[in-house]
Protein backbone atom coordinates (compact mmCIF):
# COMPACT_ATOMS: atom_id res chain seq x y z
CA UNK A 1 0.00 0.00 0.00
CA UNK A 2 1.41 3.28 -1.10
CA UNK A 3 0.84 5.22 2.05
CA UNK A 4 3.38 8.86 1.80
CA UNK A 5 2.49 11.95 -0.08
CA UNK A 6 5.89 11.90 -1.71
CA UNK A 7 5.39 8.19 -3.37
CA UNK A 8 1.81 9.12 -4.37
CA UNK A 9 3.03 12.43 -6.11
CA UNK A 10 5.72 10.44 -7.81
CA UNK A 11 3.00 7.52 -8.82
CA UNK A 12 0.63 9.97 -10.40
CA UNK A 13 3.46 12.00 -12.50
CA UNK A 14 5.00 8.64 -13.42
CA UNK A 15 1.30 7.80 -14.59
CA UNK A 16 1.79 4.67 -12.00
CA UNK A 17 -2.00 5.13 -11.08
CA UNK A 18 -4.62 7.55 -11.21
CA UNK A 19 -6.10 9.80 -8.60
CA UNK A 20 -9.43 8.09 -9.09
CA UNK A 21 -7.43 4.65 -8.48
CA UNK A 22 -5.23 5.80 -5.26
CA UNK A 23 -8.62 7.50 -3.94
CA UNK A 24 -11.26 4.61 -4.60
CA UNK A 25 -8.25 2.65 -2.83
CA UNK A 26 -8.36 4.98 0.25
CA UNK A 27 -12.30 5.05 -0.17
CA UNK A 28 -12.23 1.26 0.16
CA UNK A 29 -9.84 1.24 3.05
CA UNK A 30 -11.99 3.13 4.92
CA UNK A 31 -14.84 0.92 4.00
CA UNK A 32 -13.41 -1.88 5.56
CA UNK A 33 -11.61 -0.55 8.30
CA UNK A 34 -13.65 2.52 9.64
CA UNK A 35 -16.33 0.73 11.43
CA UNK A 36 -13.87 -0.58 13.88
CA UNK A 37 -11.41 2.17 14.17
CA UNK A 38 -13.87 5.44 14.18
CA UNK A 39 -11.82 7.90 12.62
CA UNK A 40 -14.50 8.94 10.18
CA UNK A 41 -17.67 11.02 11.11
CA UNK A 42 -17.87 11.85 7.51
CA UNK A 43 -16.62 10.04 4.45
CA UNK A 44 -16.89 12.40 1.27
CA UNK A 45 -16.74 9.51 -0.86
CA UNK A 46 -18.79 10.69 -4.04
CA UNK A 47 -17.27 14.26 -3.50
CA UNK A 48 -13.44 12.87 -3.67
CA UNK A 49 -14.20 10.59 -6.85
CA UNK A 50 -15.59 13.86 -8.53
CA UNK A 51 -12.59 15.83 -7.58
CA UNK A 52 -10.11 12.57 -8.43
CA UNK A 53 -11.47 12.51 -11.84
CA UNK A 54 -11.18 16.58 -12.51
CA UNK A 55 -7.57 16.31 -11.24
CA UNK A 56 -6.56 13.08 -13.30
CA UNK A 57 -7.55 15.84 -16.25
CA UNK A 58 -5.68 18.72 -14.60
CA UNK A 59 -2.19 16.08 -14.81
CA UNK A 60 -2.98 14.53 -18.12
CA UNK A 61 -2.95 18.67 -19.58
CA UNK A 62 0.56 18.81 -17.25
CA UNK A 63 -1.38 21.63 -15.40
CA UNK A 64 -0.38 19.75 -11.96
CA UNK A 65 0.20 21.58 -8.51
CA UNK A 66 1.50 20.54 -5.60
CA UNK A 67 -1.14 18.58 -4.29
CA UNK A 68 -3.39 17.66 -7.14
CA UNK A 69 -4.96 14.30 -7.09
CA UNK A 70 -3.51 13.73 -3.46
CA UNK A 71 -6.28 12.67 -1.39
CA UNK A 72 -6.04 13.73 2.65
CA UNK A 73 -8.50 14.03 5.19
CA UNK A 74 -9.61 17.29 7.23
CA UNK A 75 -10.48 17.09 10.88
CA UNK A 76 -14.29 18.07 11.81
CA UNK A 77 -13.26 21.31 13.03
CA UNK A 78 -12.90 22.79 9.86
CA UNK A 79 -15.84 24.42 8.16
CA UNK A 80 -16.18 22.72 5.02
CA UNK A 81 -18.99 24.59 2.20
CA UNK A 82 -21.87 22.09 2.00
CA UNK A 83 -20.51 19.06 4.07
CA UNK A 84 -21.63 18.48 7.71
CA UNK A 85 -19.32 20.42 10.11
CA UNK A 86 -19.87 18.54 13.75
CA UNK A 87 -16.61 19.50 15.68
CA UNK A 88 -17.90 15.60 17.23
CA UNK A 89 -20.50 17.67 18.84
CA UNK A 90 -24.45 16.73 19.71
CA UNK A 91 -24.39 20.33 19.04
CA UNK A 92 -23.65 20.51 15.59
CA UNK A 93 -24.25 17.12 14.68
CA UNK A 94 -27.46 19.10 12.09
CA UNK A 95 -24.50 21.68 11.06
CA UNK A 96 -23.77 22.09 7.08
CA UNK A 97 -21.24 24.50 7.31
CA UNK A 98 -21.94 27.15 4.50
CA UNK A 99 -18.57 28.35 3.44
CA UNK A 100 -14.94 26.84 3.50
CA UNK A 101 -12.05 27.55 6.06
CA UNK A 102 -9.34 29.07 4.08
CA UNK A 103 -6.95 25.89 4.91
CA UNK A 104 -9.55 24.11 3.02
CA UNK A 105 -9.96 26.46 0.10
CA UNK A 106 -6.22 26.42 -0.27
CA UNK A 107 -6.56 22.60 -0.30
CA UNK A 108 -9.03 22.73 -2.89
CA UNK A 109 -6.93 25.42 -5.02
CA UNK A 110 -3.76 22.71 -4.21
CA UNK A 111 -6.02 20.39 -6.27
CA UNK A 112 -6.26 17.97 -3.44
CA UNK A 113 -9.26 15.85 -3.16
CA UNK A 114 -11.12 15.49 0.00
CA UNK A 115 -11.84 11.69 1.67
CA UNK A 116 -13.93 12.99 4.17
CA UNK A 117 -13.88 14.75 8.18
CA UNK A 118 -12.23 12.93 10.87
CA UNK A 119 -13.57 12.34 14.45
CA UNK A 120 -12.02 13.68 17.51
CA UNK A 121 -13.03 14.98 21.11
CA UNK A 122 -15.66 17.43 21.36
CA UNK A 123 -14.85 21.09 20.49
CA UNK A 124 -11.28 19.71 20.48
CA UNK A 125 -11.41 19.17 24.22
CA UNK A 126 -9.99 16.16 25.11
CA UNK A 127 -6.64 14.11 24.84
CA UNK A 128 -7.64 10.67 24.06
CA UNK A 129 -10.52 11.18 21.45
CA UNK A 130 -13.12 9.80 23.40
CA UNK A 131 -15.46 12.93 24.15
CA UNK A 132 -16.80 12.70 20.77
CA UNK A 133 -20.96 12.22 20.23
CA UNK A 134 -19.72 9.58 17.45
CA UNK A 135 -18.24 7.25 19.81
CA UNK A 136 -14.88 6.67 20.62
CA UNK A 137 -11.69 6.41 18.51
CA UNK A 138 -9.52 3.25 18.40
CA UNK A 139 -5.65 3.07 18.28
CA UNK A 140 -4.82 0.88 15.13
CA UNK A 141 -1.87 -0.19 17.15
CA UNK A 142 -3.99 -1.77 19.95
CA UNK A 143 -7.81 -1.03 19.00
CA UNK A 144 -8.50 -1.56 22.85
CA UNK A 145 -6.44 1.93 23.08
CA UNK A 146 -7.09 5.51 22.49
CA UNK A 147 -5.09 7.32 19.94
CA UNK A 148 -5.04 10.58 21.51
CA UNK A 149 -6.76 13.79 21.38
CA UNK A 150 -8.13 15.82 19.87
CA UNK A 151 -7.14 15.47 16.42
CA UNK A 152 -7.36 11.57 17.15
CA UNK A 153 -9.34 10.43 14.33
CA UNK A 154 -6.66 12.15 11.73
CA UNK A 155 -3.82 10.41 13.46
CA UNK A 156 -5.63 6.82 13.59
CA UNK A 157 -6.63 7.31 9.85
CA UNK A 158 -3.32 8.37 8.93
CA UNK A 159 -1.48 5.38 11.17
CA UNK A 160 -3.94 2.85 9.34
CA UNK A 161 -3.24 3.99 6.17
CA UNK A 162 -7.24 5.31 5.30
CA UNK A 163 -5.64 8.45 4.37
CA UNK A 164 -1.81 9.48 3.48
CA UNK A 165 -2.14 12.72 5.44
CA UNK A 166 -4.87 15.25 7.53
CA UNK A 167 -5.27 17.94 9.33
CA UNK A 168 -5.46 18.70 12.61
CA UNK A 169 -5.63 21.72 15.38
CA UNK A 170 -3.62 21.92 18.42
CA UNK A 171 -4.71 24.31 21.33
CA UNK A 172 -2.17 22.11 23.66
CA UNK A 173 -1.11 18.75 22.14
CA UNK A 174 -3.75 18.44 19.97
CA UNK A 175 -1.59 17.33 16.68
CA UNK A 176 1.46 16.67 18.50
CA UNK A 177 -0.09 14.18 21.20
CA UNK A 178 -2.43 11.89 18.83
CA UNK A 179 0.65 11.71 16.20
CA UNK A 180 3.06 10.19 18.90
CA UNK A 181 0.60 7.69 20.51
CA UNK A 182 0.08 6.75 16.66
CA UNK A 183 3.73 6.37 15.19
CA UNK A 184 3.36 9.21 12.77
CA UNK A 185 4.22 12.92 12.25
CA UNK A 186 2.41 16.20 13.02
CA UNK A 187 3.64 19.89 13.03
CA UNK A 188 2.15 22.50 14.92
CA UNK A 189 3.34 25.79 13.54
CA UNK A 190 3.75 28.93 15.24
CA UNK A 191 0.51 30.79 16.12
CA UNK A 192 -0.22 32.84 13.11
CA UNK A 193 1.27 31.00 10.63
CA UNK A 194 -1.66 29.43 9.27
CA UNK A 195 -5.18 30.78 9.40
CA UNK A 196 -8.15 30.18 12.09
CA UNK A 197 -10.75 31.39 9.36
CA UNK A 198 -13.06 28.90 9.14
CA UNK A 199 -11.65 26.87 12.16
CA UNK A 200 -13.96 26.65 14.75
CA UNK A 201 -12.74 28.22 17.93
CA UNK A 202 -11.79 26.57 21.57
CA UNK A 203 -9.05 28.96 22.64
CA UNK A 204 -8.49 31.65 20.53
CA UNK A 205 -5.01 32.63 21.57
CA UNK A 206 -3.93 29.16 21.56
CA UNK A 207 -5.33 27.42 18.39
CA UNK A 208 -3.39 26.67 15.91
CA UNK A 209 -3.76 24.14 12.70
CA UNK A 210 -1.32 22.22 11.36
CA UNK A 211 -1.13 18.43 8.91
CA UNK A 212 -0.59 15.23 10.48
CA UNK A 213 1.33 12.86 7.67
CA UNK A 214 3.99 9.59 7.66
CA UNK A 215 7.18 11.94 7.46
CA UNK A 216 8.36 15.24 8.03
CA UNK A 217 8.94 15.31 4.09
CA UNK A 218 5.25 14.98 3.82
CA UNK A 219 4.05 17.22 6.68
CA UNK A 220 6.81 20.35 4.59
CA UNK A 221 4.68 19.64 1.83
CA UNK A 222 1.31 19.80 3.66
CA UNK A 223 2.50 22.73 5.52
CA UNK A 224 3.49 24.20 2.23
CA UNK A 225 -0.18 24.53 1.34
CA UNK A 226 -1.65 25.70 4.84
CA UNK A 227 0.88 28.44 5.43
CA UNK A 228 0.42 32.11 4.69
CA UNK A 229 -1.18 35.45 5.67
CA UNK A 230 -5.07 35.27 5.66
CA UNK A 231 -6.53 38.83 5.71
CA UNK A 232 -9.96 37.74 7.39
CA UNK A 233 -7.76 36.16 10.11
CA UNK A 234 -6.65 38.99 12.35
CA UNK A 235 -3.87 36.86 14.34
CA UNK A 236 -2.36 35.36 10.88
CA UNK A 237 1.27 36.99 10.27
CA UNK A 238 1.73 38.93 7.10
CA UNK A 239 5.44 37.09 6.92
CA UNK A 240 7.01 35.58 3.74
CA UNK A 241 5.99 31.48 3.51
CA UNK A 242 9.98 29.77 3.33
CA UNK A 243 10.11 26.34 1.03
CA UNK A 244 9.37 24.10 4.09
CA UNK A 245 11.22 21.23 1.42
CA UNK A 246 14.16 23.40 0.74
CA UNK A 247 15.93 23.03 4.03
CA UNK A 248 15.01 19.56 4.37
CA UNK A 249 18.59 18.15 3.52
CA UNK A 250 20.48 20.67 4.90
CA UNK A 251 23.42 19.07 7.07
CA UNK A 252 22.84 19.37 11.18
CA UNK A 253 26.26 19.27 11.89
CA UNK A 254 27.12 21.38 14.61
CA UNK A 255 23.28 22.16 15.53
CA UNK A 256 22.90 22.92 18.81
CA UNK A 257 20.01 20.49 20.77
CA UNK A 258 18.80 21.78 24.44
CA UNK A 259 17.52 19.32 26.79
CA UNK A 260 15.29 20.90 29.10
CA UNK A 261 15.79 18.68 32.98
CA UNK A 262 12.35 19.55 33.84
CA UNK A 263 10.66 17.92 30.95
CA UNK A 264 12.49 14.92 31.54
CA UNK A 265 11.79 14.67 35.82
CA UNK A 266 9.45 12.45 37.44
CA UNK A 267 6.34 11.24 35.96
CA UNK A 268 7.97 10.50 32.85
CA UNK A 269 8.07 6.82 31.98
CA UNK A 270 11.55 5.16 32.03
CA UNK A 271 10.66 2.90 28.56
CA UNK A 272 9.72 6.44 26.57
CA UNK A 273 13.03 8.07 28.56
CA UNK A 274 15.32 5.53 27.02
CA UNK A 275 13.41 5.73 23.46
CA UNK A 276 14.31 9.14 23.70
CA UNK A 277 17.95 8.87 25.13
CA UNK A 278 19.10 6.57 22.02
CA UNK A 279 17.05 9.24 19.58
CA UNK A 280 19.50 11.67 21.19
CA UNK A 281 22.43 9.37 20.48
CA UNK A 282 21.06 9.74 16.77
CA UNK A 283 21.44 13.16 16.52
CA UNK A 284 25.21 13.18 18.02
CA UNK A 285 25.70 10.67 15.42
CA UNK A 286 24.91 13.20 12.83
CA UNK A 287 26.90 15.74 14.27
CA UNK A 288 25.08 17.36 16.47
CA UNK A 289 25.77 19.01 19.80
CA UNK A 290 23.26 18.25 22.59
CA UNK A 291 22.79 20.66 25.89
CA UNK A 292 21.47 20.76 29.08
CA UNK A 293 18.78 23.61 29.10
CA UNK A 294 16.67 25.46 32.00
CA UNK A 295 12.91 25.67 31.52
CA UNK A 296 12.21 26.91 34.80
CA UNK A 297 8.96 28.04 34.95
CA UNK A 298 7.35 24.26 33.10
CA UNK A 299 5.60 23.62 36.05
CA UNK A 300 3.14 26.57 35.65
CA UNK A 301 2.30 25.07 32.31
CA UNK A 302 -0.79 23.07 33.09
CA UNK A 303 -2.15 25.41 35.75
CA UNK A 304 -2.13 28.22 33.50
CA UNK A 305 -3.35 26.25 30.94
CA UNK A 306 -6.65 25.21 32.41
CA UNK A 307 -7.18 28.35 33.12
CA UNK A 308 -6.77 30.18 29.59
CA UNK A 309 -8.25 27.33 27.81
CA UNK A 310 -11.21 27.09 29.57
CA UNK A 311 -12.05 30.90 30.10
CA UNK A 312 -11.96 31.48 25.88
CA UNK A 313 -13.84 28.64 25.65
CA UNK A 314 -16.32 29.54 27.65
CA UNK A 315 -16.77 32.88 25.53
CA UNK A 316 -16.13 31.62 22.02
CA UNK A 317 -18.93 28.79 22.32
CA UNK A 318 -21.23 31.06 24.18
CA UNK A 319 -23.05 31.10 19.96
CA UNK A 320 -24.04 28.16 20.28
CA UNK A 321 -27.33 28.45 22.03
CA UNK A 322 -29.86 27.52 19.96
CA UNK A 323 -31.28 30.31 18.63
CA UNK A 324 -29.40 30.26 14.50
CA UNK A 325 -28.25 27.45 14.31
CA UNK A 326 -27.18 23.86 15.52
CA UNK A 327 -29.14 21.59 18.54
CA UNK A 328 -32.21 22.84 19.58
CA UNK A 329 -34.47 21.55 22.38
CA UNK A 330 -38.21 20.63 22.09
CA UNK A 331 -40.55 22.80 22.66
CA UNK A 332 -38.95 25.02 24.70
CA UNK A 333 -41.29 26.94 27.22
CA UNK A 334 -39.69 30.62 26.85
CA UNK A 335 -36.16 32.07 25.94
CA UNK A 336 -34.17 31.13 29.15
CA UNK A 337 -35.41 27.54 28.56
CA UNK A 338 -34.38 27.44 25.44
CA UNK A 339 -30.79 28.33 26.12
CA UNK A 340 -30.56 26.05 28.97
CA UNK A 341 -31.90 22.95 27.81
CA UNK A 342 -30.43 23.34 24.15
CA UNK A 343 -27.12 24.02 25.78
CA UNK A 344 -27.33 21.10 28.32
CA UNK A 345 -28.42 18.69 25.68
CA UNK A 346 -25.94 19.70 23.50
CA UNK A 347 -22.71 19.97 24.85
CA UNK A 348 -20.80 16.49 26.24
CA UNK A 349 -19.48 16.60 30.23
CA UNK A 350 -16.00 17.57 29.44
CA UNK A 351 -17.38 20.84 27.06
CA UNK A 352 -19.35 21.28 30.33
CA UNK A 353 -16.96 21.15 32.96
CA UNK A 354 -14.83 23.80 30.72
CA UNK A 355 -17.50 25.61 30.00
CA UNK A 356 -18.16 26.17 33.91
CA UNK A 357 -14.44 26.90 34.58
CA UNK A 358 -14.20 29.52 32.14
CA UNK A 359 -17.17 31.62 32.96
CA UNK A 360 -15.95 31.34 36.79
CA UNK A 361 -12.42 32.42 36.16
CA UNK A 362 -13.69 35.35 34.15
CA UNK A 363 -16.29 36.31 36.23
CA UNK A 364 -16.48 40.00 37.78
CA UNK A 365 -14.65 40.19 41.06
CA UNK A 366 -12.15 36.66 39.62
CA UNK A 367 -10.79 37.97 36.44
CA UNK A 368 -7.52 39.39 38.18
CA UNK A 369 -7.29 36.75 40.39
CA UNK A 370 -7.56 34.34 37.92
CA UNK A 371 -7.24 35.48 34.09
CA UNK A 372 -5.00 38.11 34.26
CA UNK A 373 -2.74 36.10 36.44
CA UNK A 374 -2.38 33.39 33.86
CA UNK A 375 -1.82 36.20 31.55
CA UNK A 376 1.17 37.08 33.49
CA UNK A 377 2.55 33.53 33.92
CA UNK A 378 2.36 32.68 30.28
CA UNK A 379 4.75 35.66 29.77
CA UNK A 380 7.15 33.89 32.43
CA UNK A 381 6.65 30.39 30.62
CA UNK A 382 7.43 32.11 26.92
CA UNK A 383 10.32 34.18 28.44
CA UNK A 384 12.38 30.71 29.53
CA UNK A 385 12.03 30.27 25.53
CA UNK A 386 13.62 32.97 24.91
CA UNK A 387 16.25 32.70 27.39
CA UNK A 388 16.62 28.93 25.73
CA UNK A 389 16.83 29.96 22.09
CA UNK A 390 19.85 32.28 22.96
CA UNK A 391 21.68 29.53 23.35
CA UNK A 392 20.22 26.71 21.62
CA UNK A 393 18.70 25.97 17.73
CA UNK A 394 16.29 23.32 18.69
CA UNK A 395 14.66 21.83 22.13
CA UNK A 396 13.93 18.36 22.55
CA UNK A 397 11.88 16.43 24.93
CA UNK A 398 9.23 13.38 25.20
CA UNK A 399 5.63 14.47 23.94
CA UNK A 400 3.74 12.50 26.21
CA UNK A 401 4.79 10.75 29.29
CA UNK A 402 3.42 7.54 28.80
CA UNK A 403 2.35 5.40 25.72
CA UNK A 404 -1.09 5.40 24.37
CA UNK A 405 -3.66 3.98 27.54
CA UNK A 406 -6.17 1.93 27.21
CA UNK A 407 -9.90 3.13 26.58
CA UNK A 408 -11.76 4.37 29.48
CA UNK A 409 -8.97 4.37 31.85
CA UNK A 410 -8.96 8.24 32.60
CA UNK A 411 -12.40 9.17 31.92
CA UNK A 412 -13.18 9.59 35.72
CA UNK A 413 -9.96 11.65 36.01
CA UNK A 414 -9.71 14.45 34.36
CA UNK A 415 -6.79 15.76 36.04
CA UNK A 416 -4.73 12.27 34.74
CA UNK A 417 -6.17 13.25 31.50
CA UNK A 418 -5.02 16.60 31.78
CA UNK A 419 -1.59 15.79 32.52
CA UNK A 420 -1.13 13.92 29.01
CA UNK A 421 -0.58 17.32 27.80
CA UNK A 422 1.98 18.14 30.46
CA UNK A 423 4.87 18.38 27.90
CA UNK A 424 2.83 20.01 24.96
CA UNK A 425 1.02 22.83 26.51
CA UNK A 426 3.53 25.18 27.21
CA UNK A 427 4.37 25.81 23.61
CA UNK A 428 0.62 26.63 23.18
CA UNK A 429 1.30 29.46 25.29
CA UNK A 430 3.97 30.70 24.58
CA UNK A 431 2.94 30.61 20.46
CA UNK A 432 5.96 28.52 19.34
CA UNK A 433 6.10 26.06 16.72
CA UNK A 434 6.60 22.17 18.08
CA UNK A 435 6.80 19.23 15.88
CA UNK A 436 5.79 15.33 17.34
CA UNK A 437 8.10 12.34 15.04
CA UNK A 438 8.17 8.60 15.88
CA UNK A 439 11.26 7.95 17.89
CA UNK A 440 10.50 3.77 19.38
CA UNK A 441 8.33 1.81 20.58
CA UNK A 442 7.40 0.88 24.29
CA UNK A 443 5.39 -2.64 24.84
CA UNK A 444 4.83 -2.15 21.27
CA UNK A 445 3.25 1.12 21.01
CA UNK A 446 4.86 3.70 19.40
CA UNK A 447 6.48 6.65 21.29
CA UNK A 448 6.48 10.13 20.38
CA UNK A 449 9.37 12.52 20.08
CA UNK A 450 9.29 16.45 20.42
CA UNK A 451 11.20 18.63 19.06
CA UNK A 452 10.73 22.94 19.32
CA UNK A 453 11.97 25.55 17.51
CA UNK A 454 11.74 28.98 17.95
CA UNK A 455 9.47 31.72 16.55
CA UNK A 456 8.89 30.87 12.27
CA UNK A 457 11.55 28.03 12.59
CA UNK A 458 8.98 25.54 11.08
CA UNK A 459 12.01 24.82 8.07
CA UNK A 460 14.34 24.09 10.61
CA UNK A 461 12.19 21.86 12.83
CA UNK A 462 11.08 19.99 9.50
CA UNK A 463 14.88 20.06 8.55
CA UNK A 464 15.54 18.23 12.19
CA UNK A 465 12.99 15.71 12.06
CA UNK A 466 13.93 15.04 8.63
CA UNK A 467 17.40 13.98 9.11
CA UNK A 468 16.52 11.75 12.00
CA UNK A 469 14.17 9.80 9.21
CA UNK A 470 16.59 9.63 7.15
CA UNK A 471 18.74 7.32 9.26
CA UNK A 472 15.92 5.74 10.89
CA UNK A 473 12.77 4.24 9.81
CA UNK A 474 10.10 4.34 13.22
CA UNK A 475 8.24 6.94 10.74
CA UNK A 476 7.62 3.82 8.34
CA UNK A 477 6.25 1.18 10.51
CA UNK A 478 2.44 0.53 10.23
CA UNK A 479 0.06 -1.01 12.49
CA UNK A 480 -1.51 -4.71 11.22
CA UNK A 481 -5.58 -3.82 10.59
CA UNK A 482 -5.63 -6.74 8.63
CA UNK B 1 -32.00 63.69 47.86
CA UNK B 2 -30.23 65.61 50.65
CA UNK B 3 -26.36 64.62 50.93
CA UNK B 4 -26.26 62.99 47.39
CA UNK B 5 -25.30 64.78 44.14
CA UNK B 6 -26.55 63.79 40.96
CA UNK B 7 -23.65 62.46 38.46
CA UNK B 8 -25.27 61.80 35.07
CA UNK B 9 -23.57 59.60 32.27
CA UNK B 10 -24.40 59.84 28.59
CA UNK B 11 -24.12 57.08 26.47
CA UNK B 12 -24.17 58.78 22.64
CA UNK B 13 -24.47 56.64 19.49
CA UNK B 14 -23.40 57.66 16.06
CA UNK B 15 -23.67 55.81 12.83
CA UNK B 16 -20.39 55.79 10.65
CA UNK B 17 -20.54 56.76 6.90
CA UNK B 18 -18.56 53.64 6.55
CA UNK B 19 -19.49 51.60 3.09
CA UNK B 20 -18.83 48.06 5.01
CA UNK B 21 -19.51 47.52 8.84
CA UNK B 22 -17.18 47.40 11.58
CA UNK B 23 -15.82 43.91 11.77
CA UNK B 24 -17.54 42.68 8.58
CA UNK B 25 -17.22 43.85 4.77
CA UNK B 26 -20.54 43.35 4.54
CA UNK B 27 -22.42 46.31 3.12
CA UNK B 28 -24.44 48.93 5.42
CA UNK B 29 -26.15 50.61 1.94
CA UNK B 30 -29.52 52.89 3.46
CA UNK B 31 -32.67 50.82 2.50
CA UNK B 32 -31.48 47.42 0.96
CA UNK B 33 -33.40 44.75 0.74
CA UNK B 34 -33.82 42.78 3.64
CA UNK B 35 -31.48 39.91 5.06
CA UNK B 36 -29.07 41.20 2.10
CA UNK B 37 -26.48 42.88 4.03
CA UNK B 38 -25.55 39.86 6.44
CA UNK B 39 -22.96 37.87 6.23
CA UNK B 40 -21.54 34.47 8.16
CA UNK B 41 -19.13 36.78 10.56
CA UNK B 42 -22.37 38.84 10.92
CA UNK B 43 -24.32 36.14 11.87
CA UNK B 44 -21.71 34.58 14.36
CA UNK B 45 -21.50 30.98 12.22
CA UNK B 46 -18.67 28.68 13.86
CA UNK B 47 -15.21 29.35 12.50
CA UNK B 48 -15.55 33.13 11.41
CA UNK B 49 -13.35 35.99 12.92
CA UNK B 50 -14.14 39.72 13.27
CA UNK B 51 -11.78 42.26 10.88
CA UNK B 52 -11.69 45.96 12.17
CA UNK B 53 -12.52 48.14 9.59
CA UNK B 54 -9.66 50.74 9.09
CA UNK B 55 -11.86 53.20 8.03
CA UNK B 56 -13.74 53.09 11.79
CA UNK B 57 -10.42 54.00 13.20
CA UNK B 58 -9.54 56.31 10.94
CA UNK B 59 -12.73 58.18 11.91
CA UNK B 60 -12.57 57.82 15.46
CA UNK B 61 -9.27 59.40 15.78
CA UNK B 62 -10.61 62.08 13.70
CA UNK B 63 -13.44 62.82 16.11
CA UNK B 64 -10.49 62.62 18.97
CA UNK B 65 -8.27 64.89 17.67
CA UNK B 66 -11.35 67.02 17.04
CA UNK B 67 -12.56 67.68 20.31
CA UNK B 68 -8.69 67.66 21.68
CA UNK B 69 -8.82 63.91 23.20
CA UNK B 70 -6.31 62.18 23.66
CA UNK B 71 -5.34 58.76 21.05
CA UNK B 72 -3.53 56.34 23.09
CA UNK B 73 -1.33 54.23 20.71
CA UNK B 74 -2.24 50.62 21.55
CA UNK B 75 -6.26 50.10 21.63
CA UNK B 76 -7.85 47.33 23.05
CA UNK B 77 -10.94 45.42 22.17
CA UNK B 78 -12.79 43.14 24.33
CA UNK B 79 -15.64 40.77 24.85
CA UNK B 80 -18.56 41.63 26.88
CA UNK B 81 -20.54 38.57 27.29
CA UNK B 82 -23.99 37.31 27.72
CA UNK B 83 -26.63 35.73 25.98
CA UNK B 84 -29.31 37.66 24.25
CA UNK B 85 -31.48 36.35 21.13
CA UNK B 86 -30.27 39.92 19.30
CA UNK B 87 -26.77 38.84 19.87
CA UNK B 88 -25.61 36.02 17.77
CA UNK B 89 -21.97 35.29 19.44
CA UNK B 90 -23.09 35.47 22.82
CA UNK B 91 -20.66 38.53 23.15
CA UNK B 92 -19.99 42.14 22.27
CA UNK B 93 -17.03 43.04 20.78
CA UNK B 94 -16.58 46.35 22.57
CA UNK B 95 -14.00 48.65 24.23
CA UNK B 96 -13.25 48.95 27.99
CA UNK B 97 -9.99 49.94 28.84
CA UNK B 98 -8.24 51.48 26.22
CA UNK B 99 -10.47 52.50 23.51
CA UNK B 100 -9.38 54.65 20.67
CA UNK B 101 -10.59 58.02 21.93
CA UNK B 102 -9.49 59.09 25.66
CA UNK B 103 -10.96 61.71 27.27
CA UNK B 104 -8.37 64.48 28.10
CA UNK B 105 -8.24 66.11 31.04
Amino acid sequence: MVTTIKQIQRGLAQKKFSSVEITQQFLDRIDSHNPTINCFITVTGELALQQAKSADLVIAKGEARALTGIPIAHKDIFCTDGIKTSCASRMLDNFIAPYDATIIEKFKLDGAVMLGKTNMDEFAMGSSSENSYYGPVANPWDMERVPGGSSGGSAAAVAASLAPAATGTDTGGSIRQPAALCGISGIKPTYGRVSRYGMIAFGSSLDQGGPLARSAEDCAILLQTMAGFDPRDSTSIDRAVPDYSEQLNADIKGLKIGLPKELFAEGLDADIAKVIETAIQEYRRLGAEVVDIQLPNSNLAIPVYYVVAPAECSSNLSRFDGVRFGHRCDNPNDLEDLYKRSRAEGFGDEVKRRIMIGTYVLSAGYYDAYYLKAQQLRRLIKQDYEKAFEQVDVILCPVTPEVAFKQGAKTDDPVSMYLQDIYTLSLNLAGLPGMSIPAGFSQQLPVGMQLIGNYFDESRLLNVAHQFQQVTDWHLKTPEVG
Amino acid sequence: MAGWEAVIGLEIHAQLATSSKIFSGASTAFGAEPNTQACTVDLGFPGVLPVLNTEVVNMAVKFGVAIGAEIPPISVFARKNYFYPDLPKGYQISQFELPIVIAST
